[in-house]
């Protein structure tokens, strides 16, 4: 189900602006959309999860029209979303808290449901521990709870925002394995601004900054742009020009490598390296910070 | 050296407290709903008491009552109804601390747990009885216009310190203890039932505290002090109000000090 | 839908905390131990208990509804579901109001047939049976108009402290001026919420219950209106 953004705005009181004609398209299976805090990702999930009306602009989820009342309704029957902070009723079990949410989201078929509740419990490994509280889990197992209830409906259309914050290494690699398996025929929109994880998961991406996107591609055309534009510079400690944004620093004993992107002077001796996906999205938000129209 | 160290410590003591007072005081202050609410209550007592009288009944009076006793009459008005609305709008400062997470980062601090309840306690509570002076100052205004003397001022002032301020600290600190023990919204309820049978309830049948001197509506000080009261006090002298008045000012240390040793045995169980 | 409605009620009794069940119990309770200790005493306690029920009964479940039935810790999430979070909202609200609502009347049955006298004059000519339905709007009456305004200003405000500050001064209000400004200022009577308490001779009983209820539907309503506006609840979740 492909997802179609046109010319979004999104304002707020005081004149926010929130989304700036934003046009965005996401095909089926993973996309990620990465930017700094502030960006307009999480007002864009909101939108996209008919949360927040947007102020212009239209959006085309599948077959509906996600501005107008009727296919918002629509939307929401297959859509599956994971906020930033998921709020959980601490005092109930796993296995209750998905089945209530089951009932909230109209699942009233009793066998249908608790099976649906099942089937996610072990998808999500934590069929062992759903008697307990969910005020005894760790942050970790919260998450999976949290992305388990967005499951329950077989969304077609799950929107996740910054799932992994927080998490250890092993549970954000357990959890960012769990969206790959998701995929398949959905659409997972990923919003997160933990570079690995997108470059682990996703093959389309969009980079979001100050309510626009300013990069959509694949990962591949992402770091084609950036060739040529990613240094290695060895100094006695005099940091590179203002025409370079350091990303890493190297101290070897007497001097001092660099890491940067950008332009570096003609008297530095820089070395061109091979582009990261970090090295891409700081040149993009440095340097080449220009909406995609 | 050990006079150094308890003399760097009440530095540190009181810096924390000066740092809470003034925070909570402007966060207190910045909030709309602090305004919204006393507003909406001032306007709603106002317009109801407007109609008791009319407005050229009410001039007369005040052109006929003496200026000291319309003062008096003025600041128990006062005190009829607005530290009910303050005893709520405090009550949730302590555990918004917990719900944000800011009491687990405050643990951490080294200056006294006691001292920083000080500040907030005075500076939430002064907070919230700004808007509510600014409402007494504007009647007091009106009573300098039409009596023309200059003495209702330093009586206003006198008072307000006297009948209202001793009150509305006892109130205040019970609204920043007490949620930490009682779940808040059972917290509103029986605070509202506690003002209405132990301050404003004339006694005939039931059993009630309105008629001592731990009634924080200022009864005993205004009858005492002043010589008047519009509550139900049968009898107050200067030394009755007296007492009042520091027992609802020691009360109020008293209960605050409670409040911290109840936080430290909280944080010893951890 | 009233299957799933019926499902859910576990679930809503534990996201609103069993303390919101127990709340009229203790209340009623506390009232019904005083009143037998002022018969101890030798006092008439009919008054006393008819104003538990008039007068405490709806404001406190005015608050509590109020604070309990507007938030959820799960709020975002039910944001994006096709079932409104209105109508779970309102579903626990009912569920609340509906258990209070059981307690007292069981406690106005029981009043009124040990004391038909404290009955409002209206209702003393009606045959029992209609009289006895009539008379459990005593309570009904300004339980559903202070949860109702409670409801309202808690989610026009987003702020909690703000419906219980400001019920608190209109119940106050109520009790210290209303009664002595009815002579003068009859408009005021649709706005008369204790007059069993209060003014139990009272004439026009009926209809001005009648009018409280009304406002009380039509702030339920607004409170409706409020609840299916996605965008202002979620600007409330950050709010106290």
């Amino acid at each position: 189900m492909d997802v179609i953004i046109k010319q979004l705005n999104k304002i707020y009181h005081g004149n926010v602006h929130a989304l700036q004609n934003l046009t965005l398209t996401i095909p089926s299976g993973m996309f990620g959309l990465l930017g700094p805090n502030g960006a307009g990702k999480t007002t864009l999930m909101r939108t996209l999860a008919g949360i927040l009306h947007p102020s212009s602009g239209q959006i085309q989820v599948g077959p509906y029209d996600g501005t107008s009342e009727q296919g918002r309704l629509a939307i929401q029957q297959t859509l599956g979303y994971l906020p930033q902070e998921v709020g959980l009723y601490p005092d109930l079990s796993a296995r209750e808290f998905l089945d209530y949410i089951g009932l909230l989201k109209g699942l009233d078929d009793d066998r249908t449901r608790k099976q649906r509740v099942e089937e996610l419990l072990e998808m999500v490994a934590l069929q062992q521990v759903a008697q307990r509280k969910i005020k005894t889990y760790s942050g970790g197992m919260k998450r999976r709870v949290g992305i388990a209830q967005a499951l329950l409906n077989d969304p077609r259309l799950l929107i996740v925002d910054e799932p992994t914050a927080g998490l250890d290494p092993e549970e954000r690699i357990r959890f960012r394995n769990l969206l790959s398996d998701l995929a398949g025929e959905r659409t997972i929109l990923l919003s997160t601004h933990i570079v690995e994880d997108i470059a682990q998961t996703c093959q389309n991406i969009a980079l979001m900054q100050k309510g626009q996107v300013i990069f959509q591609g694949t990962i591949q055309q992402l770091l084609q742009q950036t060739q040529g534009k990613v240094w290695l510079l060895t100094t006695n400690g005099t940091r590179p020009g203002s025409n370079c944004t350091i990303v890493s620093t190297l101290h070897l004993g007497t001097s001092v490598q660099y890491r940067v992107v950008g332009t570096p002077g003609a008297d530095e001796q820089a070395v061109a390296t091979e582009p990261s996906l970090e090295d891409s999205y700081v040149w993009f938000m440095h340097h080449q910070a220009m909406p995609v129209a | 050296m050990s006079k150094q160290r308890e003399a760097k410590q009440s530095r540190k003591s009181f810096t924390a407290f000066r740092g809470a007072f003034k925070y909570e005081f402007h966060m207190q202050l910045r909030r709309p709903v602090l305004w919204i609410v006393l507003l909406l209550s001032e306007l709603l007592m106002l317009g109801l008491m407007s109609r008791l009288v009319t407005l050229h009944d009410l001039l007369l009076s005040l052109r006929l009552t003496p200026p000291m006793l319309t003062v008096v009459i003025w600041t128990n008005s006062i005190n009829y109804l607005l530290p009910a609305a303050l005893g709520i709008l405090i009550a949730d400062r302590l555990p918004r601390d917990k719900r944000t997470g800011v009491q687990e980062l405050l643990t951490t601090l080294p200056g006294s747990q006691t001292a920083r309840l000080f500040g907030k306690f005075l500076g939430s509570t002064l907070a919230t009885l700004l808007p509510i002076f600014l409402f007494y100052c504007l009647g007091i205004a009106v009573i300098l216009f039409l009596s023309r003397s200059l003495l209702v001022l330093p009586l206003a002032l006198a008072t307000f310190a006297t009948i209202v301020l001793p009150g509305v600290l006892f109130v205040g600190a019970c609204a920043t203890a007490l949620p930490t023990l009682i779940w808040p919204p059972l917290y509103q309820f029986l605070f509202l039932g506690y003002w209405f049978w132990g301050n404003l309830y004339v006694p005939r049948n039931i059993p009630t505290i309105s008629t001592t001197i731990l009634t924080p509506v200022g009864g005993y000080m205004s009858s005492g002090f002043f010589g008047y009261t519009l509550f139900p006090i049968a009898y107050a002298s200067v030394f009755t109000g007296c007492m009042s008045l520091l027992l609802l000012l020691t009360l109020s240390i008293l209960i605050i000090l409670a409040l911290g040793s109840y936080q430290n045995w909280q944080l010893q169980k951890l | 839908m009233l299957h799933t409605s019926h499902k859910s009620l576990r679930y809503d009794i534990h996201a609103l905390g069993w303390i919101v069940l127990a709340a009229p119990i203790m209340l009623l309770s506390g009232f019904l131990l005083f009143a037998v200790l002022l018969l101890i005493m030798g006092i008439d306690p009919t008054r006393f208990f008819v104003a538990g029920l008039e007068m405490f009964l709806p404001i406190a479940m005015g608050i509590i509804v109020s604070t309990t039935c507007t938030r959820d810790a799960a709020l975002e999430i039910q944001l994006t579901f096709p079932r409104t979070f209105a109508a779970t909202a309102m579903r626990r609200a009912l569920l609340t109001l509906g258990w209070s609502a059981l307690l007292a009347l069981g406690a106005t049955l029981i009043l009124i047939l040990l004391r038909p006298d404290i009955q409002p004059q209206q209702m003393q000519s009606l045959p029992l049976l209609l009289a006895l339905v009539g008379d459990q709007l005593l309570w009904l009456a300004p339980l559903l108009w202070f949860t109702a305004l409670g409801m309202f200003i808690t989610l026009l405000t987003h702020s909690r402290t703000a419906g219980g500050a400001l019920l608190s001064t209109i119940w106050l209000l109520e009790m210290l001026f209303i009664k002595n400004l009815l002579p003068h200022n009859p408009w005021l009577r649709p706005l008369f919420l204790f007059p069993t308490t209060l003014e139990p001779t009272i004439s026009d009983w009926l209809s001005t219950r009648s009018e409280i209820l009304g406002m009380a539907l039509l702030l339920f309503i607004l409170s409706w209106l409020l609840l299916r506006n996605r965008e202002h609840i979620l600007k409330g979740i950050h709010h106290e």
